[in-house]
């Protein structure tokens, strides 16, 4: 009877919950594995095939070869892509963060019927599908589109226009994940007790200082899930960049598409996303542990009082 | 659109269900004198003989689009009631591909019919899987002994498919200008290079993993400077240290990048070039034969927007073959059919239902389809082989893109 209960209780669960584990496994995980052999020349086996069609692929004589990744590093034209990929990422995550902070902080203590619309608004960008939103913006950047119309009337010519460029790419990257971005942050917020805020008003500290001092320790971790979402998010974005950004340098999400589908080098294209997912798996970390660290100061303090 | 083809589908099967009794009650009673009258095929048919018994073919294809501006299809509704009506006791089903998942399922199946020496799902394709099926020696190797119209045909194109495909219908990359910017549009891809570097800003093409027109003028500039004897093997092979000859073109290319729209921006796909185009914005670009022509036809560009073709050398372009597969039954049936969509009354059918170029060279074609296409109906260089386009497509965004 208690065997009965035990198995009901403890292993029947267990394989339950293997079920999507073995999914993941065989599913994602075994062509993650071919994918990352591949990178290092190994054409055989399960790779046959993908290694028959290919051109221009590194294969390892015997053992492993690094020689994929040299030829990714050696590219003045990938290296540029990295580049770009990593201050575009950088770039539009620090952006969002500013912007949802400003935002959040408006809903939170601004003008109340106003906080209302603008808790409206922040939402929009999350109903408009990706692809139609970056086609709408980047048509009203382009150098002859409405913007460019609006101030040409206004006689101001020759100014750049961010359509087609990396920095368009910024905006849209920042436009897409805003409502994200906003919705945490003000949660966070509206988790501040009034008290505190009113006490440190009280004993005259300034706003800067009650947002320094305050607002921002007590949403470490709101805010530490928006950077890190949002730059992973970008780290492999592929539409936003395909539709608003430049021929060269194209974000590495694009320049892998373009390998694998229009130069028949599915191998550069692994190499690629090795490369983002390294990238990403640094930020993951920087994730966990910073979490950890705040759970730990988090029980201490709840200790000491 | 979808829920218009379901029921445009329904409609033939009903209306066929309900003919095919009365057709074949029809033919029993005809006496046997009056058989000839009622099918005259032309004098070039292929040994199919008035009074052979009713054979039904299928044939199967990726257009799926109708007909710009109405509901019938090419096939469906235009092209295959032509051949039916002078073919009678040829019956022709349609299967229209959704997808291109639908196209490589069919592939499988066709190989898998062949390894069991069984009849093919269908009879003819022109669809996308073409070029495996020629790889795989699916198709059938047709003469003009079965096809006599095959001697219109431009002999490098058969060739090009070892004699399995017949080049019924076609396309190339144009040049599309605006007449009132551009009087007297050049006629050689020097003139066009000096053209484009004496308009800054005024040309631009797409870039070419967004579309063949943009590869296209890409493929033409390389090809200066590749020997003629060598040229060839761009269309039949691949040689990987031939592409040291291209080195010139992409330096011609990347200097010609500070004459392009915007100092160098390459939209995506041509549907966008020819809407700068369409704005003015630029003056010249190049563009698919079809997709030019049905712009102008919609007045999507201006009416005086024009199509060109250029020369030393022209600008590729590529036909779409009938194959018909192995092991089909019924294969005269089936080359009458293709011998049929070479004739002049099919040729100019292609041509204005979608502005399609002829599969027989052009002296042969029927003057309404030459004049129709102007000075864009002219003979085009072949399409390069796919791993050659690929490594093009690279080569163009490693030393042209982001020079």
């Amino acid at each position: 009877m208690r065997g009965r209960s035990r198995l009901a209780e403890g292993i029947l669960p267990f394989l339950a919950g293997c079920v999507p584990i073995l999914v993941v496994l065989v599913f994602t995980g075994l062509p993650i594995v071919l994918a990352v052999l591949y990178t290092f020349g190994d054409t055989g086996g399960l790779n046959a095939t993908v290694a028959a069609v290919a051109q221009h692929q590194v294969v390892a004589k015997d053992g492993l070869t690094l020689g994929a990744y040299r030829a990714f590093f050696d590219s003045s034209d990938l290296r540029a892509d990295l580049w770009a990929t990593l201050w575009i990422t950088g770039l539009s995550t620090v952006i969002l963060v500013a912007v949802a902070w400003v935002l959040a902080l408006f809903v939170r203590f601004g003008n109340r019927r106003l906080g209302h619309v603008a808790s409206t608004l922040y939402l929009i960008p999350m109903f408009i599908p990706v692809v139609i939103a970056s086609y709408a913006l980047v048509t009203f950047w382009e150098a002859n589109g409405r913007l460019a119309a609006l101030l040409n009337s206004a006689g101001i010519t020759h100014l750049g226009m961010p359509g087609y460029t990396s920095l368009g790419v910024v905006i849209g990257l920042v436009w897409t994940e805003l409502p994200f971005g906003v919705i945490l942050i003000s949660a966070g917020l509206q988790s501040v007790p009034a008290v505190l805020i009113d006490a440190g008003r009280d004993v005259g500290a300034s706003w800067v200082r009650l947002l320094w001092q305050v607002l921002v320790p007590l949403n470490k971790i709101p805010t530490l899930i928006v950077l890190i979402f949002t730059a992973v998010g970008a780290l492999g974005s592929f539409t936003i960049p395909d539709l608003m950004g430049a021929n060269s340098p194209q974000m590495l999400g694009v320049a892998m598409t373009d390998y694998y589908q229009s130069y028949g080098e599915p191998q550069m294209a692994e190499v690629m996303s090795v490369i983002i997912f390294l990238v990403a798996l640094g930020l993951s970390c920087i994730y966990v542990v910073s979490l950890r660290s705040e759970k730990r100061r988090q029980a201490m303090r709840s200790e000491s009082n | 659109m979808r829920y218009r083809h379901a029921t445009n589908l329904l409609g033939n099967r009903l209306g066929r269900a309900l003919l095919a009794p009365l057709a074949v009650a029809g033919i029993g009673l005809v006496p046997a004198a009056a058989a000839p009258a009622l099918a005259t095929p032309p004098p070039s048919e292929p040994g199919y003989s008035p009074t052979a018994k009713p054979v039904t073919i299928t044939v199967e294809t990726d257009s799926n689009q109708p007909i710009e501006g109405t509901h019938l299809f090419p096939y469906q509704n235009v092209w295959i009631p032509a051949f039916e009506k002078a073919y009678p006791n040829i019956h022709v089903n349609v299967i229209m591909a959704s997808s291109s998942s639908f196209d490589s399922a069919l592939y499988d199946r066709i190989i898998a019919a062949q390894h069991s020496h069984a009849a093919p799902p269908v009879d003819i394709t022109d669809s996308q899987i073409v070029p495996e099926l020629l790889l795989a020696h699916a198709g059938v190797t047709v003469t003009s002994k079965e096809v006599p119209n095959m001697d219109e045909v431009d002999p490098n194109l058969l060739q090009a498919t070892d004699y399995m495909g017949v080049p019924f219908r076609g396309s190339a990359v144009v040049l599309a200008y605006n007449s009132t910017d551009v009087p007297s549009p050049p006629t050689t891809l020097a003139g066009l290079l000096t053209w484009i570097r004496s308009h800054p800003g005024k040309f631009t093409y797409n870039s070419p993993t967004t579309g063949g027109a943009g590869y296209g003028f890409i493929q033409a500039v390389l090809q200066t400077n590749v020997p003629a004897g060598d040229l060839s093997v761009f269309s039949t092979g691949y040689k990987p240290s031939l592409e040291s000859y291209w080195a010139p073109g992409l330096k011609t290319l990347a200097s010609l990048k500070q004459d392009i729209y915007q100092n160098g921006l390459y939209p995506d796909g041509s549907a966008a070039t020819l809407q700068l185009l369409a704005n003015s914005d630029i003056w010249m670009t190049t563009t698919w034969s079809d997709e030019g022509a049905s712009a102008i036809a919609d007045h999507d560009v201006p009416s005086t927007v024009k199509l060109a073709q250029i020369s030393n050398p022209t600008l590729p372009g590529s036909p779409v073959d009938l194959v018909v597969l192995k092991g089909s039954p019924d294969q005269q049936a089936s080359f009458a059919f293709v011998n049929y969509m070479l004739s002049a009354t099919e040729q100019s059918l292609v041509a204005k239902d979608i502005q399609g170029f002829p599969g027989v060279e052009w002296k042969y074609a029927p003057k309404s389809v030459i004049d129709e296409f102007g000075n864009a109906a002219k003979n085009y260089t072949p399409y390069w082989d796919s791993q050659y386009t690929n490594d093009v497509n690279l080569k163009w965004q490693t030393d042209v893109a982001s020079s």
